[in-house]
């Protein structure tokens, strides 16, 4: 198996994360019509600079994080996740991802949110597999919100709150008030 | 005489994502230069790239760091062509691949290999690179290539070969 280039060094790692950040500023830069001179009168850093660390977003700083976020009107948060990868052979998730869950979860800006998922548990619900490395399923998370995605999908947030999940045999989960299949050459492993 | 080439697949992102990977086509053949390319490449220039590749292989859409050509382009010759594209200081590196689904077992397994890499200087993309990658993603020895590093059981799950 390749060992994902991440591993290679933190500064390998901080790169990505930090591009994967400078994606998003972008894109958000673009749809507000907002270019890099703009930025760097509302940052009140010089061009040049802005410049710099766009191409270069490795050396970027948390305090420039912020400064970049904010001068465009976005929040940033840093996120702590265990993907059942300890070795990191994936490498990080891609923080849109993120971004789309929460977004697809209402929005939720505090825990109270969560308590109100589980008043309306019989909603229908997701469930997220996790990728098939090994051939096996290692991982199931869910979430009672959320957009319907296919077997195999990376599931990556767990917001629900706890839910039994059991397998009755090699094609069928069947998780506290719903069933959901998965296909069978993805039901190889135990669970 | 025709000459006879060699060709191998090298990849660079996991051949254990369900579903895509990408890898480089690497040959004698002096018009595959992608793999060469790469590995000269600055570090942060060889990040980018790298980011992008995930980013693919992750289901992102970006067209700034990468993408294909539809049927409305080129008259439709080159929709298997793909693109990922990175700036470094004023100039426009290039990687030039094709896409193609290389699991019998599974069909929306997704590959790029990635060919050559090039410079690039005007807003559209020169034909001739879309058409040599277009060649060679036809060429039977390069489907062989491509169909015995993708390999499978007859379970349909892949087989890892040890890395010489």
């Amino acid at each position: 198996m390749v060992n994902h280039w991440t591993n290679r060094s933190i500064e390998d790692y901080r790169f990505k994360i930090a591009a994967d950040f400078i994606n998003q500023l972008e894109e958000k830069m673009e749809s507000d019509n907002i270019n890099q001179d703009k930025l760097a009168e509302l940052i009140g850093l010089t061009k040049g600079r802005i410049s710099q660390i766009l191409k270069n977003p490795g050396n970027i700083t948390i305090g420039n994080i912020v400064k970049f976020a904010r001068a465009i009107g976005l929040k940033v948060s840093l996120v702590a996740y265990d993907d059942n990868d300890p070795g990191n052979n994936r490498g990080p998730i891609n923080s849109e991802i993120f971004k789309i869950c929460w977004e697809n979860s209402g929005k939720p800006h505090d825990f109270w949110a969560f308590e109100n998922v589980s008043q309306t548990a019989t909603k229908p619900f997701v469930l997220y597999m996790n990728n098939m490395y090994d051939g096996t399923i290692n991982l199931i998370t869910y979430s009672l919100y959320g957009t319907a995605r296919s077997a195999g999908t990376v599931g990556v947030v767990d917001i629900g709150n706890a839910i039994g999940v059991s397998a009755a045999n090699e094609s069928t989960v069947n998780v506290k008030n719903g069933e959901i299949k998965i296909p069978l050459q993805l039901a190889t492993g135990s669970i | 005489m025709i000459e006879q080439h060699l060709y191998a697949i090298a990849d660079i992102t996991s051949k254990n994502h369900p579903k895509r990977c990408v890898v480089f086509l690497i040959s004698d053949d002096r018009r595959i230069t992608a793999k060469d390319e790469f590995d000269k490449l600055a570090i942060t220039t060889e990040r980018h790239f790298r980011a992008r590749f995930d980013a693919w292989v992750d289901g992102q859409i970006n067209k700034k760091m990468f993408h294909g050509w539809d049927q409305s382009e080129f008259g439709g010759n080159y929709t298997n062509c793909f693109v990922f594209k990175c700036k470094e200081n004023k100039k426009q590196r290039r990687l030039y691949g094709f896409l193609c689904h290389p699991k019998v077992s599974d069909n929306r397994y997704q590959i790029c290999v990635l060919v050559s890499h090039a410079f690039k200087n005007e807003h559209e993309t020169h034909e001739t690179y879309l058409k040599i990658i277009e060649q060679f993603s036809t060429l039977p020895d390069v489907l062989e290539a491509i169909k015995d590093f993708f390999k499978e059981k007859n379970d349909g799950k892949s087989l890892d070969k040890p890395k010489h």
